[in-house]
């Protein structure tokens, strides 16, 4: 078993058996989300004895998520827009079903403001921050000003930028290039660097473009693009009073602004730096009077210096990687906060094994080991990025002690072109970087995914790259190289392979196997006669 | 009986004469041979030879053959004849490169463009990618509007090359 399964299952038994335990804090709770992240938070609520309500659009109607939850109700057709980021129509399910509280994952409406105070309005809990707390650290343009007050370092840039022109100004001010970026949300969307004026036009429409539909708001700032940087990021843990930092996470393997790797911690933050860090993270948490989880986004440079990015007000996408190093549940500790808890009780309760006292002890568990996490998405890494869409004809996941899977798919199910192509994570544990990374290349080995093309091949070229072996990693690395795929096939193995299975009725052999399950059955033969 | 694999990996053919009994696989004739023991497990398909085992997956789409092994994917087509036949035609045809949604078109009919313009520009998953002209040119169709979704492979616009 995974620590982290292990740390759920241990902290389900303290809730059970502790006499003083308070209620459960929601009857029932709404996952406003689809994919991994709906069905990992519906697995919490299980835990937590609380029942749950998915939701989804026409296009998700066999979605893994869809089973997940307790219930399940159809919200709109297939475009976000008209579904999954439809205000009304997460409330209306929330009313429909009895939810008192609103789960909203990453992404879609976790980070609107205006969501999170119309759900205030209408006596549902926002599993997240107030709207106060996200107006002045979930926009960029804000939390930047937060942080300034509190004299912590900012990459040099332009809070709003209207237009083109404008954007060519500032560009100027501070020295080409720069980073154009939306400021109502995160992701990678929105995000444009532009090298010179020539260039800016097009790549403000686009990232303008981009962050309307990614988010419905087209606002957007402008950053110098530092180069080259490390992405660094605290995790936070705050009941609105107080806030403690839980460790960083090295985020610096991306493609277009997104993540594809994570670990922690990371190997190139010294102890005086970690602590500096997360001394920012936390006073920008209390400023804004936080409560819930929250992440501090920093760019480290080559010498250790760091500057402030952004804050993600959401749990974020590669939240496990803490989790598996802490033990805690940060999804049941938000749960724990939304519902009235103190730091020390989510810190306490949301933790592994020994809560007895817990409660009187606000420090959090001590990391353990190292964690690293793989996005496997469905993208042709090899030719651009591209995404990919198409039936999942066959899936088998690896598992091993200190791997946990995160996934939101299914054989058969078909992935449609109006989501994030991000299929599930693997994260591993280890004692050390190594053996964490030896675990990851592992588990991602010996899983298969056939009928979309993934990312899956290139994941493991990364991880066994020489750079990232020496943790030499850099938010430019993927980018600025060619990957190209393997270069030998075993191709008469799988020759031999596809010449056995082509003759399925020929006597003996495996396909007297009447396993239902087989994709080979269910799909029937292949072959000619 | 000596029966006969006719596929194709990233457009180039695999054809080989092969033979059964029971769990072994024989490909190929004479010196080039290679002998093959094949064992199911579950999910996957254990692939010995001498000393070495393959383990694989494989799975059949509608027209292809995916097989994954040591976490990478493979898809072979299966052949027939004409499959590279693609006309070697002096137009460049910009087909969709996944399925998504057309938010913008900037080619218009008739224009000339340069090596590099931004022709149509798609969105899926919620990210933008930008169809160029592969080379200096002249618009000779759209077949696209904004808003419209498209399928991989669609065409969308037709370029003549400059002389």
């Amino acid at each position: 078993m995974s620590p982290a399964r292990a740390d759920y299952a241990a902290h389900q038994d303290a809730a059970r058996t502790d006499p003083v335990a308070p209620a459960i804090p929601f009857r029932k709770v709404l996952v406003a989300n689809r994919g991994e992240i709906a069905v990992r938070v519906c697995r919490t609520l299980r835990q937590m004895g609380i029942p749950s309500v998915t939701v989804y659009s026409e296009a998700d109607r066999g979605a893994p998520h869809v089973r997940a939850g307790d219930e399940s109700v159809a919200i709109g057709p297939a475009p976000a827009a008209q579904s999954y980021l439809d205000p009304s129509a997460i409330l209306d399910a929330a009313r429909r079903t009895g939810a008192g509280a609103i789960h909203p994952g990453y992404g879609f409406l976790s980070e609107n403001a205006a969501f999170a105070a119309t759900c205030r309005d209408a006596g549902v809990v926002f599993i997240g921050p107030s709207p106060e707390s996200m107006a002045r650290l979930g926009d960029k343009t804000a939390a930047r000003r937060t942080a300034a007050s509190l004299g912590i370092p900012l990459v040099p840039g332009a809070e709003e930028v209207a237009s083109a022109d404008r954007a060519v100004a500032e560009a100027e001010r501070v020295g080409f290039p720069v980073m154009l970026k939306a400021s109502g949300g995160g992701g990678g969307r929105g995000m444009r660097v532009v090298s010179s004026a020539s260039e800016m036009k097009s790549a403000f429409e686009a990232a303008r473009r981009e962050a309307k539909s990614a988010f419905g708001d087209d606002r957007l700032l402008l950053e110098k693009y530092v180069h080259p940087a490390r992405h660094v990021e605290v995790q936070i843990l705050a009941d609105g009073r107080r806030a403690q930092a839980l460790g960083e996470r090295e985020c610096s393997l991306q493609r277009r602004h997104q993540k594809l790797i994570e670990e922690s911690p990371s190997a190139a933050v010294a102890s005086k730096t970690r602590a500096a860090m997360e001394d920012a993270a936390v006073r920008l948490a209390e400023a804004a009077e936080y409560a819930g989880v929250m992440t501090a986004e920093f760019l480290m440079g080559e010498d250790g210096s760091f500057h402030f990015l952004e804050v993600n007000t959401r749990l974020q996408v590669e939240h496990p990687v803490t989790e598996m190093r802490s033990g805690l549940d940060l999804v049941s500790a938000q749960i724990l906060i939304a519902g009235g808890r103190s730091l020390a009780e989510a810190l306490g309760r949301a933790g592994q094994g020994s809560a007895k006292g817990a409660s009187r002890s606000p420090a959090p568990p001590e990391p353990r080991g190292h964690a690293i996490e793989a996005r496997l998405c469905a993208e042709d890494a090899y030719h651009g990025f591209l995404p990919q869409t198409g039936t999942i004809l066959m899936l088998a996941w690896h598992e091993e002690d200190g791997v946990r899977i995160d996934s939101g798919i299914a054989q058969g199910q078909t992935l449609s072109p109006d989501y994030d192509s991000l299929l599930a994570k693997v994260v591993a544990h280890g004692k050390d970087r190594e053996e964490a990374r030896t675990k990851l290349v592992r588990a991602l080995r010996g899983t298969a995914l056939l009928g979309v093309v993934t990312n899956q091949s290139f994941l493991i070229d990364l991880l066994e790259d020489a750079s990232f072996r020496r943790a030499e990693t850099f938010t430019h690395t993927v980018e600025s190289r060619e990957w190209l795929p393997p270069a030998t096939v075993p191709e008469p193995a799988l020759a031999a392979l596809a010449a056995y299975v082509s003759e399925p009725r020929s006597a003996g052999g495996a396909e007297e196997d009447t396993d239902r399950y087989s994709p080979w059955q269910r799909l029937g033969a292949w072959g000619r006669s | 009986m000596s029966r006969r694999l006719a596929l194709r990996r990233g457009g180039t053919p695999l054809a080989v004469p092969y033979e059964r009994k029971r769990d072994r696989i024989v490909l190929g004739q004479g010196d080039r041979r290679f002998e093959a023991e094949v064992k199911r497990e579950g999910f996957w398909f254990m692939v010995r030879s001498g000393e070495s085992t393959t383990r694989c997956a494989i799975a059949r789409g509608r027209r292809q053959l995916w097989l994954s092994c040591e976490g990478r994917t493979y898809v072979f087509e299966e052949d027939h004849p004409g499959a590279d036949a693609k006309a070697a035609g002096s137009t460049d045809e910009l087909r969709a490169p996944m399925t998504g949604r057309v938010v913008q078109v900037a080619a218009e009919k008739g224009a000339s463009v340069r090596e590099g313009d931004v022709l149509v520009t798609i969105e899926a998953m919620k990210m933008e990618f930008r169809l160029t002209a592969p080379e200096d040119g002249v618009v000779s169709e759209v077949r696209c509007a904004p808003g419209a979704r498209v399928e991989l492979g669609d065409l969308l616009v037709v370029l003549e090359p400059r002389k």
